[in-house]
């Protein structure tokens, strides 16, 4: 019988992360992994005419490469259609087939990672809160909690008090978006103070870039660009936009300061390209349609940097791009690899009795 | 394989056999032209016509393949379109070829494929020992050889001026201009793409070449900035190096970028590395060449003193104001002088400088005035200025100023005959006789003024010892490393202010606070008043958003200060990674000041020091060296601003503490030259305290650059 393992937190796009973290460590070790979102969000990108979708159900299927039917994975997509979609059907009829489709999911698997509603609280109209269906499953459980100040450590509580009122005393715990400033104060302080309250620590994930920095492929589409050079570079990511509009002797000094970035300039400022292209850069974004020099491309191809260009102004293109930085989900599947390492590292698995 | 390049070079300025790869007979080709320029120009040697179609060429016997002649071959030329260029590299290496003139175009300059094509004909030619000039360069000329194997239209005439350029179509221009202006060349070398043979290279050759005692260069870049200054620190001592470096503008550098294919640094850097090597830049090409003009046919001065000799007062009122402005000095005449002319002009004359012979001054009395000048020992050079007066005979004059010079060759005499078709002829004699002549004054006193400029330079290029002080550079690897593990280019305060004082540099004291009772802790630690700042990298301005917070007094304040910063941050930038409050000693108030660091691409750290705080990029008060720097380089670092002038103490002020000063720019020199990977530092404001109290860095700030 499989083991089951419930991802909990009031969080966007962590539980999703540490499901992909904790089944690559497992995998590693040899164990073979499912994932089993009871309830879900409808995604209006993924969902088709006959089928509601949850994004994370879909991805995660793709990444484990798992035969269940998606609409298994994540039996209940909740669409607030109706005030009463929930309601209408009542736990029993919910419940019912919840457990039929786990029963699929499960199937010969070592591990099965239940993620949580959006936050733990949620469904508990229908009984079928986070802590009701770790119940339910016998589950192991992880807490996510931010921790953005100090402040957080009640948030802590309150999730072990909600699982300990239905009956859940082991609780894992894992502080995320921490600042490094906290780092010293958590080690000394936080950790040892959870840990006597008898809860277990798994681990701290730091505010990192990394983990919500678009790559040139999602760039690429968001600015309906084209490639210049760097076809094979779609993966790469940019951790910061900047705009290169500045007079060309003080362009070094400012490109300097940042790494992993993106430059936005216009074709006609081979100036500011070169300057680019002597820093740490990961993209060229090229704007208002105008195609680089030739030794602009030459230097690029020479430094294999990738040069984007797209029809947007430049003002246009870095209103979109800063869109795109912090709100990146697991969907780009060219992240599971940074996801895997740096949440992986993070995680202490000993803390779950596996 | 290593290759001796100045040995090389030697005999691509002398080769014994040169071959012309795609020589053609048809007259227009390139590879024509070359052919017939060799012959052309009188080249004694043997010539190699290779075609692979041809029999004869300009009554040649024309080879198949270099590898078909018989004998060996010194120098190759090749004139084929690019794609055949690769496997004409390679036979000429098994051929033993010691140097390539490659004039065939289509490389580094068309794109990427073009640069890779050239980086695999150098590592070729590497591989077989071979130096390389070009591609895409208009050839090379030795009027000494002589040789002239380039498509130039013309051979210029045999002088001493070496000059080498980037642009092939410039020397064209110049070459035939020379032509009518007689000056003369010892060396004409197109540099082209540079792939291989740089302008280090050549200013290296022309210093070792004995008919070659000046030397002109026209660059847009530099390849090797370090390599380019140790060339021309070596080579100055001997003979003169003058630069024209265009792309001094924002546009023009964006346009040499465009045109070279690379990141021009900073005109301010090429502008310090000339200067520290001793090589006088020109403005503009006719400056060059006016420069060029004086030095061929006049020894250097030995002085800034000039005597004027004129026979109209307003010409003689413009050539002393140019002169005053150029730096040179109107010369106090000796008493002997004085009165010779006095007793010899007519009474309305002026006898003192500048000596105004008046209008009617006849050839006798220039010869008199000049020669009285030119004997004078208060004089260092002469300019003789004529305009064409009713009686004034100009040919005659003319005549006259080359039989003075040749009387008196030691002192530089300057000829300005202001005028049009009167001049013509006058203008043709003194040519001839090698006086230099221009059209109007300021022309001639800028290029006199440049050569004494060149002699005060070259003076001056002493081998100051750079001095080592005892520094914790473990230290500093530590922060250094740790800042890379975070993944951080921008140094936190309390990590830059750590580096500085491992090179002994007095910061103000800085720690960094996580919580409000830590930077209680902190301040009593270091003792009141404090400074609070934010510490992220991604705050740059921290004062905008609030992030600063000055003069805290008590443990209230320090507390109160460290929630309200918090607060500014979280409304302001949210998104803002946070690694804590630097809690900062505040030290008293100097003379504020700004020394900085910025890597140049080509030159290395260039160290800026000058007037600091928060009006610095108004004020721009500042001067600039590069390291490693002298303790001389220092003080005169310093004294090139104006703050150097306020430092020393002015209107009863107490001096400041210039050693100190002085000690704080070299450490800093110091650590950018052993860190390399420290790209910008910045310490604004410094203060500067009386002499004897030190100096004190209050605000660090280092970025580094990726592993």
């Amino acid at each position: 019988m499989a083991k089951n393992i419930v991802i909990s937190g009031e969080t966007h796009t962590g539980k999703t992360m540490v499901a992909l973290a904790l089944a690559s460590k497992l995998r590693a070790e040899g164990k073979s992994v499912s994932y089993f979102k009871p309830v879900g969000t409808k995604s209006f990108e993924y969902s088709t005419e006959s089928m509601d979708v949850d994004v994370d159900a879909a991805i995660m299927k793709d990444i484990l490469t798992m035969k269940a039917d998606l609409g298994c994975i994540c039996p209940i997509v909740r669409t607030f259609a109706s005030h009463d979609e929930l309601l209408r059907f009542g736990h029993d009829v919910l419940l019912k087939k919840i457990k039929e489709c786990y029963s699929e999911v499960s199937e010969g698997v070592d591990y099965v990672l239940i993620e949580g509603t959006k936050a733990p609280w949620h469904l508990l109209h229908v009984n079928l809160s986070t802590p009701q269906i770790a119940k339910e499953f016998d589950a192991s459980v992880i807490c996510l909690v931010n921790f953005s100040t100090t402040a957080a450590i009640d948030d802590v509580l309150l999730q072990k008090s909600l699982f300990q009122q239905h009956g859940i005393d082991s609780i894992g715990v894992v502080l995320k978006r921490v600042p490094p400033m906290l780092k010293d104060a958590i080690k000394e302080k936080i950790q040892p103070f959870l840990e006597e309250t008898g809860l277990r620590f798994c681990g701290v994930i730091f505010q990192d870039r990394d983990l919500f920095s678009p790559n040139v492929g999602e760039i690429l589409r968001a600015l309906d660009g084209e490639m210049t050079t760097g076809d094979d570079k779609l993966g790469v990511l940019v951790d910061h936009f900047m705009i290169g509009s500045m007079a060309p002797e003080n362009a070094l000094k400012w490109f300097r300061r940042v790494h992993d970035k993106a430059v936005i300039t216009s074709g006609d400022r081979p100036d500011i390209c070169l300057a680019a292209l002597e820093t740490d850069t990961n993209l060229l974004i090229l704007t208002g349609g105008i195609a680089p020099d030739i030794r602009t491309v030459s230097r690029a191809k020479e430094q294999d940097i990738p040069i984007m260009m797209t029809a947007h102004d430049t003002y246009t293109t870095s209103r979109i791009v800063d869109g795109l930085l912090g709100t990146v989900t697991p969907e780009n599947k060219d992240k599971v690899p940074i996801i895997e390492q740096i949440v992986g590292d993070a995680l202490d698995l000993s803390c779950l009795d596996l | 394989m290593t290759i001796d390049r100045q040995k090389a070079i030697e005999t691509l300025f002398n080769p014994k056999s040169i071959a012309v790869i795609g020589a053609s007979s048809t007259k227009g080709k390139l590879g024509n032209s070359v052919v017939r320029n060799i012959i052309d120009s009188g080249y004694e040697g043997r010539i190699f016509p290779i075609n692979p179609k041809a029999e004869e060429i300009l009554g040649l016997k024309v080879y198949r393949s270099v590898s078909a002649i018989a004998g060996h071959v010194d120098v190759a030329v090749i004139v084929i379109p690019a794609r055949f260029v690769l496997s004409v590299v390679e036979e000429c290496g098994k051929k033993g070829v010691t140097a390539l003139v490659i004039i065939t175009a289509g490389f580094k300059e068309i794109g990427h494929e073009g640069q890779e094509a050239e980086k695999k004909i150098v590592e070729v030619a590497e591989k077989y020992g071979m130096i390389v000039q070009g591609p895409n360069c208009l050839g090379i000329i030795n009027t000494y050889a002589p040789y002239n194997a380039s498509f130039s239209a013309g051979t210029p005439s045999k002088g001493s001026i070496a000059f080498a350029s980037q642009s092939g179509a410039l020397m064209t221009g110049i070459l035939d201009w020379s032509l009518m202006e007689k000056i003369g060349f010892s060396k004409f070398v197109s540099l082209g793409n540079k792939a291989h043979l740089d302008e280090a290279d050549f200013v290296e050759a022309f210093g070792k070449d004995p008919n070659s005692t000046f030397i002109l260069l026209y660059i847009e870049s530099v390849v090797d900035g370090r390599k380019f200054m140790k060339a021309c620190r070596e080579v100055v001592p001997k003979k003169p190096i003058f630069i024209v470096k265009s792309g001094v503008s924002a546009a023009g550098a964006r346009a040499a970028s465009s045109h070279t294919g690379s990141l021009a640094g900073s005109d301010t850097a090429y502008d310090v590395a000339f200067k520290q090597c001793g090589v006088n830049r020109a403005e503009n090409m006719a400056e060059l060449f006016d420069v060029a003009s004086v030095f061929d046919d006049m020894h250097l001065p030995a002085g800034n003193r000039v005597a004027i000799v004129t026979n109209a007062g307003g010409p003689g009122i413009m050539t002393t104001d140019a002169c005053e402005a150029c730096g040179l000095e109107i010369a106090q005449l000796s008493q002997t002088t004085i009165e010779l002319l006095q007793k010899e002009l007519p009474p309305a004359a002026s006898v003192y400088n500048p000596i105004d012979a008046l209008g009617t001054a006849q050839p006798s009395d220039y010869a008199l005035c000049i020669e009285a000048a030119l004997r004078d020992e208060n004089v260092d050079s002469v300019f003789v200025l004529v305009t064409p007066q009713a009686v004034t005979k100009e040919a005659e004059t003319a005549k006259t100023l080359v039989e003075s010079h040749r009387k008196y060759p030691g002192k530089p005499l300057v000829a300005v005959f202001m005028g049009g078709n009167s001049m013509v002829y006058p203008r043709i004699i003194m040519n001839d006789g090698g006086i230099p002549v221009f059209d109007f004054p300021e022309r001639a006193v800028h290029a006199l003024a440049q050569l004494y400029k060149y002699t005060v330079r070259r003076d001056n290029l002493k081998d100051d010892i750079v001095p080592t002080f005892k520094v914790d550079t473990k230290r500093v690897q530590k922060v250094m490393d740790s800042v890379r593990a975070d993944g951080r280019s921008i140094m936190m305060g309390y990590e830059s202010h750590e580096v500085a004082e491992a090179y002994g540099i007095p910061v103000a004291r800085i720690r960094c606070a996580t919580s409000s009772e830590e930077a209680r802790q902190i301040a009593k630690d270091i003792g009141f008043p404090v400074v609070l700042k934010v510490a992220s990298p991604d705050i740059v301005h921290k004062s905008d958003i609030g992030g600063i917070i000055l003069g805290l007094e008590t443990l209230q304040e320090v507390e109160d200060g460290f929630m309200q910063i918090l607060a500014n941050v979280k409304k302001h930038v949210p998104k803002a990674i946070l690694y804590g409050i630097d809690v900062q000693e505040m030290v008293p108030k100097g003379k504020e000041l700004i020394i900085g660091c910025s890597r140049d691409i080509q030159f290395g750290p260039l160290i800026m020091f000058g007037a600091g705080g928060i009006f610095v990029n108004y004020l721009k008060d500042i001067a600039f060296r590069l390291a490693p720097m002298s303790r001389a380089d220092a003080g005169s670092l310093i004294g090139d601003t104006k703050m150097g002038a306020l430092l020393v103490g002015v209107r009863g002020e107490l001096p400041s503490d210039i050693p100190a000063l002085e000690d704080t720019i070299l450490k800093i020199s110091q650590l950018v030259t052993d860190f390399e990977e420290i790209v910008e530092l910045d310490i604004n404001p410094v203060f500067a305290y009386e002499k004897g109290k030190g100096i004190c860095a209050v605000d660090v700030k280092i970025t580094i650059a990726g592993e």
